[in-house]
């Protein structure tokens, strides 16, 4: 003879259990999720760069010698401290100046045009070679230029 | 036992809505902490000024946890934004801005710092921008403004 079942309170004992069991691994899924959490994160800033970096030290070199009515070649080097590279696009003669004992030497009559050099200056570079050749002439003029005889001349250069 | 043979498909088909009932509950756990996520933290950063090539600068990003526990940052990254204002000097190549780039944080790399952000704390994490020195004319990038743009992740401490 088999006993009968008592429906509602088999349905109310599997219920229970499903949903029991439904909510335990609901929670452990729940507690696993925010147990050890991860998250994400963002956020903005802002950067500007310099309008400049440094600049180049420029040094000509030419031979001793020089002559009313004639030219020299000179040669150029640049010294670059900075920590950018640097670029030398055309360099100037910005002035000439004379030694102290020939001060009354007119450096007017010394003249070079620019030069084009198109040269990048490592960072940190000394000494380095510049491509370009300038051509310093000492003019020779009507007037008594003997005061330049001996002088040492200094080229003041500029570039960009 | 008898129970159990009794009424296998019926318990088979409990099982299985059970199982399913776990993987919406989780799904929907994971949505939520993921579309409202309590735990999200900021990072921002004041205007970092003078940058050249070759010429690495410290960006002092600030990583603010809302959250009441502490969390260890394991990532942090910026991408970086050119701003069209102020303009390239007149005649400038236009500015590379592949080329300036911060140097992201991963505390899985080799010799990494930790850093540990206390709840409802704050922590400064040292990055780096740097604007690689290249052979080319780089005049375009002269002062010029950027925007960094922060992503990260985070964990709970243990």
């Amino acid at each position: 003879m088999r006993k009968p079942v008592n429906v509602r309170s088999f349905l109310n004992r599997k219920t229970a259990l499903i949903v029991g069991a439904g909510a335990a691994i609901v929670a452990l899924s729940g507690t696993a999720a925010f147990a050890y959490w991860t998250t994400t994160g963002s956020g903005t800033g802002s950067a500007t760069t310099a309008t400049s970096n440094g600049t180049i030290v420029l040094h000509a070199s030419f031979a001793d010698g020089l002559t009313p009515g004639a030219s020299t070649p000179v040669s150029f080097t640049a010294d670059n401290a900075g920590s950018s590279s640097l670029f030398v696009g055309t360099i100037h003669l910005a002035s000439v100046t004379a030694d102290a004992g020939h001060a009354s030497c007119n450096v007017a009559d010394y003249t070079m045009a620019d030069v084009t050099s198109n040269t990048t200056a490592a960072a940190g570079a000394t000494g380095a070679t510049l491509n370009g050749t300038g051509t310093l002439t000492f003019a020779d003029t009507a007037v008594d230029q003997d005061s330049c005889k001996g002088a040492t001349i200094t080229l003041h250069l500029s570039s960009n | 036992m008898g129970f159990v043979r009794r009424h296998a498909r019926l318990l088979l088909s409990y099982a299985a809505l059970a199982g399913l009932a776990v993987f919406v509950g989780h799904d929907a756990a994971m949505a939520a902490n993921t579309g409202n996520d309590p735990h999200f933290f900021t990072v921002s950063s004041s205007t970092v000024a003078g940058i050249a090539p070759g010429k690495p600068l410290s960006v002092p990003a600030v990583v603010s946890n809302p959250s009441p526990q502490d969390m260890t940052l394991l990532t942090l990254s910026a991408t970086v934004t050119l701003l069209a204002n102020p303009p390239a000097p007149a005649g400038a190549a236009p500015c590379d801005v592949s080329k300036l780039a911060v140097v992201p944080y991963n505390a899985s790399a080799a010799g990494a710092a930790s850093y540990v952000v206390s709840g409802r704390g704050t922590r400064t994490v040292p990055l780096t921008i740097r604007l690689a020195d290249v052979a080319s004319n780089q005049d375009g990038c002269k002062g010029r403004k950027f925007t960094l743009t922060y992503s990260g992740t985070a964990e709970q401490a243990h």
